[in-house]
């Protein structure tokens, strides 16, 4: 399967979780723009526009972040983000696929990154579900330290990658 | 916006906005996102240590012709899980097979190799940068470096054969060739008739001559064939016709590579001397390595524009005295003094004029104006041919849109009348 098919049929799983979330609410509006965006994106991916993947990223993440808040169906939200987190990635890989002509070397490298991503949102799915579980009651003074802990680490992490490029 | 940076924003936004609506669903939406980043930082190659190696097909080749590149890099360093290796390649060059672009995996100690073909106009290219883009696993990072590689290409000019080009300056050298000598001696063609000598041939008596005279012998003396000193100025003034892509001045460079085969095909030794932007000087030389030397010096001229050489002036010192000079020029008629003045000097002077007005009226649309603009250059042209013509210098008005070797079987295979005229 092409990569590019793949990555319209996750994202079309994502966008209809997240439609279905919202009309299950008897929002109908919201539900109609995910559709619309997806469209949209679905377009800009045929045309090999790389810029529209993290437009269309941030807004379909930017309704889920409204339904969560709307307080809809965790588990259809849930698979709808990580629906759209794939289909934007492998979006993204394609762009990179198609600037080059098909070779042999890409076999490999499909399968390399196919096996990195489901790895990377198995772990996450895990996490998440782990969170969604576990019911901890952490002093408000160690919450303050972890979240700042957090924050720097992650804050390291970002510069570190950003410095790369 | 690189996709690092994306996935950052979107973890803090989402972070901060999780904290401040103190909803635990939108914190947990940042779980994906922050994994991404964890698992990219993991994976980041730390150690890069690449080398690049071209070889090419053929690092000379003629214009249209296509040249095969093979390009290696090997990986010293990490595994690099995604790399796009580019070949850097100038406007000048295209790709007719293949692509100078390749994405691939390159696990550490390993090699990934691939070819395609180029082909170019006319040009001296250096092929020295490779570009690699390279990438985590999840494409989050991409770092960018350049390989340096060896690799030079030649594309000469195509060498269109003639059969010969008939010259005959006043001074030739000692070696024999095909330049008549003005000297009597072995040879092909008559030239004299002298008493007989010990060691003439009797062949070579002349028996009429000698029935009339029977007291003497007569023997017939030929015209010795000797190679020659031939200068060749390309002119590569910026004033030449220019459309586009289509330049006369490539017209002028063929022409020049042709004659400079046909002179060195013939034994003499021949210079280039290119005349645009600055002086180019080729010296003079005899054989097949002194043609490559002189394609080799072609395929890396380009017209220009100076100040101090937009006038024709020709450094006399660098041709031997009362040798053939061979112009290829679009002439102008403020050219004529400079002309005059090598011929005066002793210099057999050929002209070969790509013509500009020919190939301007090609490439303009017809109209009134433009047609008696043409009519007046062309007889101003003609003029300044007569005016050469009448100083002893043949011209050979080349319409490029004929084949140059059809025109130049035409005007300078025999002999021209202009030769008795001579000084």
């Amino acid at each position: 399967m092409k990569i590019r098919t793949l990555a319209i049929l996750l994202l079309m799983v994502g966008t209809a979780c997240l439609a279905a979330a919202f009309f299950l609410d008897g929002r109908v509006l919201p539900a109609f723009l995910s559709i619309l965006f997806f469209f949209a994106w679905c377009y800009a991916l045929l045309r090999h526009w790389r810029w529209a993947n993290g437009l269309g990223l941030l807004v379909l993440w930017a309704i889920i972040g409204w339904g969560a808040w709307l307080q809809l169906s965790h588990s259809l939200l849930l698979a709808g983000l990580f629906a759209l987190l794939a289909g934007w990635d492998l979006a993204d890989f394609s762009t990179r696929l198609s600037q080059v002509e098909a070779d042999a070397g890409h076999e490999e490298l499909i399968r390399r990154h196919l096996f990195w991503l489901t790895a990377t949102l198995a772990i996450a799915l895990g996490c998440v579900l782990l969170a969604l579980n576990l019911d901890l009651t952490i002093p408000l003074g160690w919450m303050v330290v972890i979240a700042i802990l957090t924050a720097l680490g992650l804050a390291r992490v970002i510069s570190h990658l950003m410095k790369i490029i | 916006m690189t996709r690092s940076f994306l996935i950052s924003l979107l973890t803090f936004a989402t972070l901060l906005t999780g904290l401040a609506l103190g909803e635990g669903v939108i914190l947990m939406m940042a779980i994906p996102l922050v994994v991404f980043l964890l698992i990219s930082y993991w994976r980041l190659p730390r150690n890069v240590k690449l080398s690049a190696s071209r070889r090419l097909s053929a690092e000379r080749i003629f214009s249209g012709e296509d040249v095969q590149v093979t390009l290696t890099v090997k990986n010293d360093g990490d595994d690099l899980e995604e790399i796009l290796i580019e070949d850097m390649l100038p406007d000048r060059l295209e790709i007719v097979s293949g692509s100078n672009r390749f994405l691939t995996r390159l696990p550490a100690g390993q090699s990934v190799s691939w070819s395609y073909a180029l082909r170019g106009k006319r040009g001296y290219f250096m092929l020295h940068e490779v570009r690699v883009k390279l990438s985590d696993v999840l494409g989050m990072v991409r770092m960018q470096t350049s390989l340096v590689t060896e690799g030079q290409l030649f594309i000469v000019p195509p060498v269109l054969r003639l059969r010969r080009v008939s010259i005959r300056p006043r001074r030739t050298r000692i070696y024999s060739g095909t330049v008549p000598a003005r000297q009597g001696g072995p040879g092909v063609e008559f030239f004299d008739v002298r008493e007989y000598q010990t060691g003439d041939s009797p062949r070579a008596i002349n028996w009429h001559l000698t029935a009339r005279h029977p007291q003497s012998l007569f023997s017939n003396q030929y015209e010795q064939e000797r190679v020659v000193d031939v200068g060749i100025i390309l002119d590569g003034r910026r004033r030449t016709t220019e459309f586009g892509a289509v330049s006369i001045f490539e017209h002028s460079v063929m022409a020049t590579a042709a004659l400079v085969d046909a002179f060195l095909s013939a034994g003499n030794r021949v210079g280039l001397l290119f005349y645009g932007k600055q002086i180019h000087w080729t010296l003079p030389g005899y054989g097949k390595l002194q043609g490559e030397k002189i394609l080799h010096s072609l395929s890396c001229l380009e017209p220009g524009e100076s100040q101090a050489f937009s006038g024709l002036f020709i450094p006399r010192h660098v041709f031997p005295a009362k040798s053939q000079l061979v112009l290829v020029s679009s002439l102008n008629t403020d050219d004529f003094a400079a002309l005059a003045d090598l011929r005066s000097k002793g210099y057999a002077v050929l002209v070969i004029s790509p013509d500009p007005v020919s190939f301007e009226a090609a490439n303009i649309p017809a109209s009134g104006p433009a047609d008696q603009a043409f009519r007046i250059i062309r007889m101003k042209q003609q003029l300044l041919f007569r005016r050469l013509l009448g100083i002893g210098i043949q011209v050979v008005n080349w319409d490029v849109s004929q084949p140059f070797e059809q025109v130049a079987r035409r005007e300078l295979e025999r002999r021209q009348i202009i030769e008795k005229r001579g000084p």
